[in-house]
């Protein structure tokens, strides 16, 4: 098995330079002045001398593969470039964004995933009757319901009418605790903690619940869906009839038998629906003012900030081949059958 | 005892009734005001500040020379300078060419460094030497070196000076707006002793080229800003937030607010929300949304607030037609030919056709102007007598049947207009021009052309699109700042239009001294400007302020541009 994960870790590289070759390809396509408004606050302020001597500055001219030649250099030096989307490094963009994103995604995992998995087993277990029904359409509504739609009656609701749940990180009075204490992982629940400060602390808390409340209201569809279906057909294999034969309780035959092998489809999806919510938050973080990774790839991408969209889907590939990773060490922990090799 | 609970249950709910009204009328953070909008700031450093954001964050801890006083477009209060320059006090020399701050004694920066001459002289230098391509020291520039950028460092050196307590400018030309220049933020005066400290230009004559055009990542004060301003900043989350707090050992009298947050917000609704309940004092609100603000508890919406902005239908002479997809065909009947705006006749024609009137009432409500010419009502030198091409179908038909010796109305011709993808209003311009163009003539054909912002800017400065559509905001309050942009061969639009033969005129004012003569000239090249029909200059629209009811105090702090300016705000219920 160490094998098979220093070989996975080897094919990283790999992937990352096929991946940067496609969006430094892509990105070429530009002309030079299209890509130099990536460097401007104001193109109407933009003279016609200013914009040669700034796409000569930039090296936006020279040949292409002395420009990937250059970016691949300052990328061995841990220099992905600056973004002018948060005028700050790439680097630290990640690093500042990274984290909100995290925090954001971990507190809608747990009823995300958990939640997906336990309904799903309700409505397996109660097939076609009125509480498998019920499961059905509330899946079928989070999903179908757009995230902005979802994000903005929320936030209408608890911020707009009861005032429970403002929008943002913290509220402003506690910013300047929060810029004032030492950050040890930039999520801020555990920062806070680390440092004391509780009163922040609840009031992260309470920033947290609406973007997660939607996060998870959309997202749980697909996990409890293929809970389910992965149920249903588990406990109609013969090995159940036999477990249920032999006396067993109901819940020993769900929970030990019937379940554990049906969560492998459940772990794939999760895996990948984690790393495509830590990529791509950009509804619910824009409408709750969650300054996350979601929001600043977007911001990149409507700015043509090309460093900032290449750091982001260099790291966003990095964090989908590690949580695939993670995926398939998973399957052998869940089922002892399977082998990596 | 059930009569006792029901009397605790209904005291309870009339108390929390009148609390809940109470609360209402109360200041929500009285010492916090909080700022929300969907910009961003790009830097710290005033050498970069070009647009309304950036300015907005230095303005609050870095101080100009001299200021705006309160808003007036040409009045101005001394800042950091103890007088503000003018002829009648000598510090303004008789030809215009000399101007002479004298700098506050006593004022320290909030690192505890005093201010003096050196960091004034300093400050300018440095400006001109880092100059960056795109940023605002052109204006600078323009009028105290020979070219847009220094060739050596002579000629810097030789433009700001220090006499005893004064710093000097030596201008190459008289130009009257060099105050107005001297009171914007990128003027803000930086430490010289922390600038250096930190790897900055270190001031020296040898090594001005080292730091020449330097890149905005490399500015050591993109991320530090040490002002002698009312507030200092606390921190600084680039694109997401800042937070700024009171400077108490500020020179004047502090500020009435404690603590000012910044929030970059995007979504209209999030900000909206945090207005209505308070969690906001001034927001950015987009011009659709004004009615309902008006309709709002609590919150104040300043309307018909001037805006020196002119927006156009560009309209290129010379169209380059080398692999050219924005001119259909490339000839009448089914594109448009290189030289079809060369024609006053199209142009005028054109000009006709667009129903400003129309335009103003449904995108605007009726709240912008239509300017007759490149200089905008409220301009010194406007010519209120000149009147703007209003829409005449008979006229419109006049003109283009006599265009181009009649090929026009007979072959007709099929035009790109082209816009901003996202600009609503610049979309529902070019509808409107369709409209007026096409009902002339069933041959006429008008393709609306939305384009993402880089490969519009690729593309109308190349000269490759037939008809555009833009505005220009003022940088500063002076017509020569409109003129250059609209009409000098090497003007933003101008020069991608391919007009032609008013250098001289333009050159001419603005080295002018303020005067009728001055006055003269820009009628003239209004005149010319109208009578030329160089674009279609169909608004110039209004700008406006909303903000809670609790906020004091505010006033447009630099008339030109819609920023904020924290010291002169307070909150308070009364």
């Amino acid at each position: 098995m160490i094998n098979y994960i220093a070989r996975r870790i080897l094919l990283l590289p790999v992937v990352l330079l096929g991946l940067s070759l496609v969006i430094f390809t892509m990105m070429q396509f530009l002309t030079p002045t299209q890509r130099l408004t990536a460097f401007i606050s104001d193109p109407t302020k933009l003279r016609g001398e200013a914009r040669e001597a700034l796409i000569e500055m930039h090296g936006l001219n020279d040949p292409l593969h002395v420009q990937y030649a250059r970016w691949l250099n300052n990328i061995f030096h841990g220099n992905l470039g600056y973004s002018t989307t948060v005028s700050q490094p790439v680097t630290h963009a990640i690093a500042t964004y990274f984290p909100a994103t995290l925090e954001l995604v971990l507190f809608a995992s747990i009823p995300v995933i958990f939640g997906g998995i336990w309904l799903g087993t309700l409505a397996a277990r109660r097939h076609n009757r009125l509480t498998d029904h019920v499961v059905r359409v509330l899946a079928i509504t989070g999903w179908s319901l757009p995230t902005f739609v979802a994000g903005l009656i929320a936030l209408a609701v608890f911020y707009g009418v009861l005032d429970w749940f403002p929008p943002g990180r913290v509220s402003t009075w506690a910013l300047p605790i929060i810029h004032e204490m030492k950050h040890y992982t930039g999520m801020y629940t555990i920062d806070t903690l680390l440092n004391g400060e509780f009163g922040v602390f609840l009031n992260v808390l309470r920033h947290l619940i609406a973007p997660v409340a939607t996060l998870s209201f959309v997202s749980w569809a697909l996990i409890l869906r293929i809970t389910r279906s992965s149920m249903l057909e588990t406990l109609r294999q013969d090995y159940i009839t036999t477990a249920r034969s032999k006396g067993l309780p109901e819940r020993t035959v769900i929970r030990r038998h019937a379940r554990r092998n049906a969560l492998i489809p459940v772990i794939t999806a999760s895996g990948l629906l984690m790393a495509s919510m830590i990529g791509g938050q950009v509804v619910v973080e824009t409408v709750f003012n969650y300054k996350g990774l979601g929001w600043w790839a977007t911001e990149a991408a409507r700015q043509f900030d090309f460093p900032a969209i290449i750091g982001f889907a260099l790291f966003n590939a990095t964090l989908l081949v590690i949580v695939n990773l993670l995926v398939d060490i998973l399957y052998v922990v869940v089922d002892p059958r399977i082998r990596l090799s | 005892m059930r009569h006792r609970r029901l009397c605790i249950v209904v005291v309870l709910g009339l108390l929390l009734a009148s609390a809940s009204v109470l609360g209402a009328e109360e200041v929500k953070n009285p010492n916090t005001l909080v700022r929300v909008g969907p910009g961003k700031a790009s830097s710290l450093d005033p050498v970069y500040a070009y647009d309304g954001y950036t300015i907005e964050l230095i303005a609050q801890s870095l101080e100009t020379l001299i200021g705006y006083n309160k808003g007036a477009a040409d009045d101005f209060i001394a800042v950091l300078s103890t007088e503000v320059p003018s002829v009648e006090n000598g510090l303004i020399s008789e030809d215009g060419l000399t101007y002479k701050f004298p700098i506050r004694e006593g004022l320290f920066f909030t690192n505890g460094s005093p201010l003096t001459v050196e960091d004034v002289e300093y400050t300018f230098e440095r400006a001109l030497v880092v100059n960056p391509s795109g940023g605002p020291i052109w204006m600078l520039a323009e009028v105290l070196l020979p070219g847009y950028s220094a060739e050596t460092f002579e000629e810097i050196d030789s433009a700001v000076e220090i006499e005893d307590d004064m710093v000097v400018f030596n201008l190459r030309n008289p130009s009257t707006f060099f105050l107005k220049i001297i009171a914007l933020t990128f003027c803000a005066i930086v430490d010289k002793e922390t600038t250096v400290a930190l790897g900055g230009w270190p001031g020296t004559s040898e090594t001005w080229q080292d730091y020449a055009n330097q890149p905005l990542e490399d500015s050591v004060l993109s991320s530090t800003i040490v002002g002698t301003g009312p507030f200092l900043l606390e921190s600084w989350t680039p694109g997401v937030e800042a937070i700024f707090l009171r400077n108490d050992d500020y020179w004047r009298e502090p500020a009435a607010i404690e603590r000012v947050l910044l929030q970059r917000i995007d979504e209209w609704t999030t900000r909206r929300l945090m207005l209505e309940n308070g969690d906001a004092d001034i927001v950015d609100v987009p011009r659709q949304y004004l009615n309902q603000m008006e309709a709002m508890d609590g919150v104040r919406v300043v309307r018909d607030l001037p805006l020196y902005t002119i927006a156009a239908v560009f309209l290129t002479r010379d169209i380059d037609m080398v692999d050219n997809t924005y001119v259909g065909g490339g000839e009448l009947g089914n594109g448009v030919p290189s030289d079809f705006f060369n024609s006053l006749d199209v142009r005028k024609g054109f000009n006709y056709a667009f129903d400003v009137d129309a335009f103003i009432d449904d995108v605007y409500g009726g709240d912008a102007l239509h300017p007759a010419s490149c200089i905008p009502y409220g301009m010194a030198y406007f010519n209120p007598e000149l009147l703007p091409y209003s829409y005449d179908a008979a006229l419109a038909e006049q003109y283009l049947k006599s265009a181009l010796g009649g090929q026009v109305w007979e072959e007709g011709f099929t035009l790109n207009v082209a816009f901003v993808s996202g600009e609503a209003e610049s979309k529902s311009a070019a509808e409107i021009l369709e409209l007026g163009l096409e009902s002339l003539n069933s041959k006429f054909q008008v393709e609306l052309q939305p384009m993402q912002l880089a490969a519009f800017m690729d593309a109308f400065m190349a000269g490759r699109l037939p008809a555009f559509i833009w505005s220009w905001t003022a940088d500063y309050l002076d017509p020569h700042n409109f003129a250059q942009p609209f009409m000098h061969s090497a003007g933003f639009y101008s020069a991608s239009q391919n007009i032609t033969g008013y250098d001289e005129l333009i050159a001419q004012g603005g080295a002018m001294a303020d005067g009728p003569e001055r006055e003269a000239l820009y009628r003239q090249l209004q005149q010319i400007c109208h009578d030329d029909a160089l674009s279609i200059f169909y608004a110039q629209p209004t700008s406006w302020h909303v903000s809670r009811e609790w906020v004091r105090g505010w006033y447009p702090f630099i008339p030109q541009w819609s920023i904020e300016y924290y010291y002169a705000l307070s909150k308070s219920a009364e």
